[in-house]
């Protein structure tokens, strides 16, 4: 700034800053939101909450209970499993499906541009998920599937039991994911939108493949990581119709997650214990996501 | 696999020769057919110590896809390159102790300007003291004020100031060439100019060898010592502006270099005179044995008219406009001979009234091609000035 320079006259703005008269159209844009806020989310919440402390019968007198409905769930030695059993399932599908297409797209690329497309369809073909459930089903069938080929006749290993181990069957059931699901093809585009002279750059002054990925790639990603993996913490400790139609909880409930352990005891008629199922989920979820924030700060530079 | 042995360069300066250069690309799928081949076509080329050598050229000519290959970003399908005497041409791009400046400056946006420089000793695993005392020595070659760069984020930085970090971060690890793909095509007009001479004194300062690749022959001019000149993935001619401008290879060449461009137009060589239309317009008997009888082209450029207001005063051209650059004091009268466009240089004071100019150019600078191709006939030479 030179110094000297004649300062510009800026006008001075209208008193009320030209928006307190319009503040009433503010509140028409905003309504529909609130509207569906209110009815698809804040009231089916509270309501939730004040039913899960009620016997919460479909008809006839509501009576209050106070904590007896989570008290009973605490005792029940399935609700404490059940918890497991989806915390597994969240941090292997979580593992599995959302840090290794990380890497997966990065090394992609690499590939020459028709491979990379090619690999982008799959992951963007759209699979309905009671389809590709039959479809897994018929590759995880003991006799006739053909993962049961691979294992004894390609590998010559002994008939592996898939869907029926209670060892494995987390594991079964999140596979398909590191395929077909899809954020590594948000990773993709991401990594498409860094311009190719950042790595030339790093390139000349000597920086090997891991160390671009680590000082370009990642960075770069991290907006579309973090949003990722959020998503990916709400959605996986919801798990219901993917391991619901594969195994329904089998065998022997080694695959039975919350939300499964609640449309059992919905369907048994226990009402107030499924909503106190469900706010007890709410908890942990929001527990889980407030420490994901705090944990993990969104790098003001990017 | 690639070597990754170092340079035993031990000074600054490299020269670097490229001979027989070829790259091909495969065309991208669904590419539409019968594009130009992109690459480089059998170039070759010597950069001398401390030398400047602009490459010019219209987008898609190779001219990035050089750099590349220099920088060893690419490799050449074909021919070789030396850094001095030693073949570099299978060498990976960190060996090759190149600098490159980039046209969108690919400074890490999440780190400071003096992270960005530092890259290159992390990367190489420097002592700290090293990488002190080079932060300290380029600070001080970058000019007043640079340290005020260094710890800012570089999101805050301008344009200018970007590319001065990305200069600063060539020079930090004391390259033996330094590639510059179009610095300052990104920055705003008149920031242009001030960051090109900074560019320029930079460079004389440092006296390394560099290729400048642009596609503004204004800035080619500038900053080059000599200039090469691409097309389609070949190199068409390399010289100093009086070369490229007095004695162009070619037509191609001939248009490129000049603003506005050389007026290029059919003319008739028949009984020792030159025919434009109607105008026979009699030729200095050293050109004319130079030429061939029948059809050729005439080039001259808009200041080597000789203008005259009298009827049969050489070619009447019809004026169809004026243009007046106050700024550069010059005017330029718009019209046509023979079916062709033609601009021609005339003072500032030109009247507005004038319809119709008598033309007739001068001899000692005028061009010659054949009527058809491209194959210059007679070029005038640079002038003597002394």
């Amino acid at each position: 700034m030179t110094i000297g320079t004649p300062a510009i006259e800026t006008p001075t703005p209208p008193v009320d800053g030209g928006k307190t008269a319009n503040r009433w159209q503010y509140w028409i844009f905003a309504i529909p939101a609130i509207i569906f806020q209110f009815f698809w989310g804040w009231y089916p919440m509270l309501i939730a909450i004040f039913l899960s402390m009620t016997n919460a019968p479909i008809r006839g007198a509501i009576t209050f209970q106070g904590l007896g409905n989570f008290e009973r769930l605490f005792a029940d030695p399935l609700v404490a499993d059940s918890f497991k059993i989806t915390f597994i399932y969240a941090a292997l599908s979580i593992t599995l499906t959302f840090l290794i297409p990380i890497f997966v797209a990065i090394l992609l690329m690499e590939m020459p541009p028709n491979l990379m497309r090619v690999m982008m369809l799959l992951w963007f073909v759209p699979l309905s998920g009671i389809a590709s459930t039959i479809f897994w089903q018929y590759l995880y069938n003991e006799q006739f599937g053909i993962l049961q080929y691979i294992a004894t006749g390609v590998l010559g290993m002994p008939p592996q039991a898939f869907l029926s181990s209670e060892r494995w069957v987390l594991f079964w059931l999140v596979f398909p994911g590191i395929l077909m699901f899809g954020p590594g093809l948000y990773y993709m585009t991401g990594l498409q939108s860094i311009p190719k002279s950042y790595y030339e750059a790093a390139e000349i002054e000597g920086a090997g493949f891991w160390r671009k990925i680590w000082t370009i790639s990642l960075p770069r990603l991290r907006p579309i990581i973090s949003m990722t993996l959020l998503f990916s913490i709400i959605g996986t400790m919801q798990e219901f119709s993917f391991p619901d139609l594969m195994t329904r909880g089998g065998p022997n409930g080694a695959s039975r997650t919350v939300v499964m352990y609640m449309f059992n005891i919905l369907s048994n008629g226990r009402y107030g214990d499924a909503t106190a199922l469900a706010v007890m989920l709410f908890i942990v979820i929001m527990a889980m996501v407030l420490v994901y924030r705090t944990v993990y700060k969104d790098d003001p530079d990017i | 696999m690639r070597a990754t042995y170092h340079l035993p360069l031990t000074t600054l300066m490299a020269s670097v020769t490229l001979t027989n250069i070829t790259k091909h690309y495969t065309p991208p799928v669904g590419a539409p057919a019968g594009l130009p081949p992109s690459g480089l076509e059998n170039v070759s080329l010597t950069i001398a110590d401390g030398e400047t050598v602009s490459v010019v050229g219209p987008s898609g000519c190779g001219k990035s896809t050089l750099l590349k290959v220099i920088a060893g970003l690419e490799f050449a399908d074909q021919g070789k390159i030396l850094y001095n005497n030693y073949d570099v041409t299978q060498l990976a791009p960190q060996a090759r102790g190149v600098g490159m400046v980039f046209q969108d400056y690919a400074l890490y946006p999440s780190k400071e300007g003096e992270d960005n420089l530092g890259y290159y000793f992390e990367v190489r695993k420097k002592t700290p003291e090293e990488k002190e005392r080079r932060l300290r020595e380029t600070a001080d070659m970058m000019g007043i004020g640079f340290e005020l760069l260094m710890d800012r984020k570089v999101d805050t930085l301008s344009g200018g100031e970007k590319q001065r970090v990305g200069i600063a971060r060539c020079i930090v690890r004391e390259p033996n060439v330094f590639l510059m793909d179009e610095p300052i095509s990104n920055l705003d007009a008149k920031l242009r100019e001030s960051t090109r001479t900074e560019i320029k004194k930079l460079l004389k300062k440092f006296g390394i060898t560099t290729l400048y690749v642009t596609h503004d022959q204004q800035e080619a001019i500038f900053m080059g010592d000599r200039i090469a000149v691409m097309r389609l993935g070949r190199l068409e001619q390399i010289g100093t502006f009086d070369e490229l401008y007095y004695s162009p290879a070619n037509l191609f060449v001939a248009t490129l270099i000049g603003t506005p461009p050389l007026n290029v137009i059919p003319a008739e060589v028949r009984d020792s005179a030159l025919w434009l239309g109607q105008t026979a317009l009699p030729l200095p008997a050293d050109i004319m044995d130079k030429l061939p009888a029948g059809a050729v082209r005439l080039g001259v450029r808009p200041e080597a008219w000789m203008v005259s207001h009298q009827p049969g005063d050489g070619i009447p051209m019809p004026v169809s406009r004026v243009e007046r650059l106050y700024t550069e004091r010059a005017a330029f009268a718009g019209g046509q001979i023979s079916g062709t466009a033609v601009n021609v240089l005339v003072p500032l004071d030109f009247p507005e009234s004038a319809k119709q100019i008598h033309l007739q150019p001068d001899w000692t600078q005028v061009y010659f091609f054949a009527a058809t191709g491209e194959t210059a006939l007679h070029t005038p030479g640079a002038p003597d000035l002394f």
